[in-house]
């Protein structure tokens, strides 16, 4: 293989942020930072610095909204959770990624069988 | 309506730069101490560990300047700043800023003034009812080849009487007049204005009435005046009673019988008198040389009006000048 960590794609962050919400509940930055990684198998390269304007682009998009809380070892933090909207655009982003992937596999797998 | 939305935070968050840049801040290093506390955990010193979070982190400041960008409206503080920085830079060679303040200003100042200019003189009509219906007459003397604007009397009475092609015809001549008041003189802009002037013009009076045909009539004989609005305030403080009584114009008591609407000048554009009397009054008051014949119309052709003009020219001119 020549590649074995991939980039995160554009626009796909977001998608893995609002996933990510959705199956665990709120969570602080680095929680999120931690569940990216282990999904992935560390697979997947992210600057975890990269997160937190993201993070902000969702919050202003109103996807998700944020709170200061305080973590497990007892220290302030800032918790993001989904919204509603947040919710909504999740089933529509995890729509048109589905039928994005169902395409790029047919068109892989039949040049494959070509 | 989102982008407004999003826009509006944006927005709004440039204002709370301090507090947002300390939860930035916060939010940042307590990931980055998780981190290390992780890296602790899993065996490494202290130092390896923060070291080694920084690396996982990626560039904290790049994400911080890629994070404000998001927050607020990059080009909006990008401005800011540079307005900032330009006026600690002015304040710190003062010497400079004055001559490039006072530069701009009168580069500002002399465009302006010029503009202003340009635009009543060329772009502007005169403040009258209809200007576009207006004309001027010129000649061209047959032995000279002078274009003159010029004409005597009977030359403007042949005009006005005789022609088939102007509605109605004026004229108008400039003169000096030497005022009293309460023994005090003064000089005031004056213009000899023909009977037909006002009506020509379609000009109301602001107060009283203007001059018309009938103080028009007779040589020396209609002592009246009309003021102009700009005079009637600066001279009579917008006295209303001052229309009806008399002032004192190179020792000849003259009747005040109105005064004409703020914005009207005349038609001369640099010159705006003060005070408006009857041409018949030549004889008393000395016009200054030059009668000038402006006339208004209901569209001839040009080409037509010159031709016809040409016709009648000779006989005109040959007639006895007497003024």
């Amino acid at each position: 293989m020549a590649q074995t960590r991939g980039e995160v794609l554009q626009g796909t962050l977001d998608l893995i942020v609002l996933k990510t919400l959705e199956a665990l509940g709120p969570l602080h930055g680095y929680g999120i930072a931690v569940r990216i990684q282990q999904v992935s198998a560390d697979l997947l390269k992210l600057n975890q610095g990269t997160l937190y304007p993201a993070l902000l682009r969702l919050e202003q998009r109103g996807w998700i909204s944020s709170k200061w809380g305080v973590s497990d070892n007892n220290r302030k933090a800032k918790y993001y959770s989904l919204t509603r909207s947040g919710r909504k655009q999740l089933l529509a982003e995890t729509e048109s990624w589905e039928r994005m992937a169902a395409l790029m596999t047919r068109l892989l797998g039949g040049a494959e069988g070509a | 309506m989102d982008w407004l939305h999003i826009f509006a935070l944006r927005f709004l968050a440039m204002f709370r730069r301090r507090k947002l840049e300390t939860e930035l801040d916060s939010e940042l290093r307590a990931h980055i101490d998780a981190l290390t506390g992780e890296n602790i955990r899993r065996g490494m010193n202290e130092q390896e560990a923060r070291f080694t979070a920084r690396r996982e982190f990626g560039g904290v400041e790049q994400a911080k300047e890629s994070y404000r960008d998001q927050r607020g409206l990059p080009f909006f503080e990008a401005l800011a700043q540079d307005l900032r920085y330009a006026s600690r830079m002015l304040v710190k060679s003062p010497g400079f800023a004055a001559v490039t303040v006072l530069t701009l200003a009168l580069g500002i100042g002399a465009n302006t003034g010029l503009f202003s200019l340009v635009n009543s003189v060329l772009l502007g009509n005169l403040p009258v009812r209809n200007p576009q219906e207006l004309v001027v007459i010129r000649y061209t003397d047959s032995r000279s080849q002078e274009t003159e604007e010029d004409f005597s009397y009977p030359m403007y009475q042949a005009i006005r009487e005789k022609n088939t092609v102007f509605a109605n015809a004026l004229t108008r001549s400039d003169v000096d007049f030497n005022a009293s008041y309460g023994g005090q003189s003064e000089r005031a802009v004056g213009e000899m204005v023909s009977g037909s002037y006002f009506e020509t013009l379609g000009v109301q009076p602001f107060l009283g009435r203007l001059i018309g045909p009938e103080d028009d009539r007779t040589p020396g004989a209609h002592p009246v005046a009309v003021l102009s609005f700009g005079y009637w305030q600066r001279r009579f403080a917008s006295d209303p009673s001052v229309v009806g009584r008399d002032v004192i114009l190179n020792n000849n008591p003259i009747r005040v019988i109105g005064i004409t609407p703020p914005r009207f000048y005349g038609t001369e554009m640099a010159r705006n008198p003060d005070i408006r009397v009857p041409m018949m009054m030549a004889t008393v008051f000395r016009p200054l040389p030059g009668v000038r014949a402006a006339s208004l119309t209901p569209a001839p052709s040009f080409p037509e009006a010159g031709i016809r003009r040409a016709s009648r020219w000779k006989a005109i001119s040959r007639a006895p000048t007497k003024t």
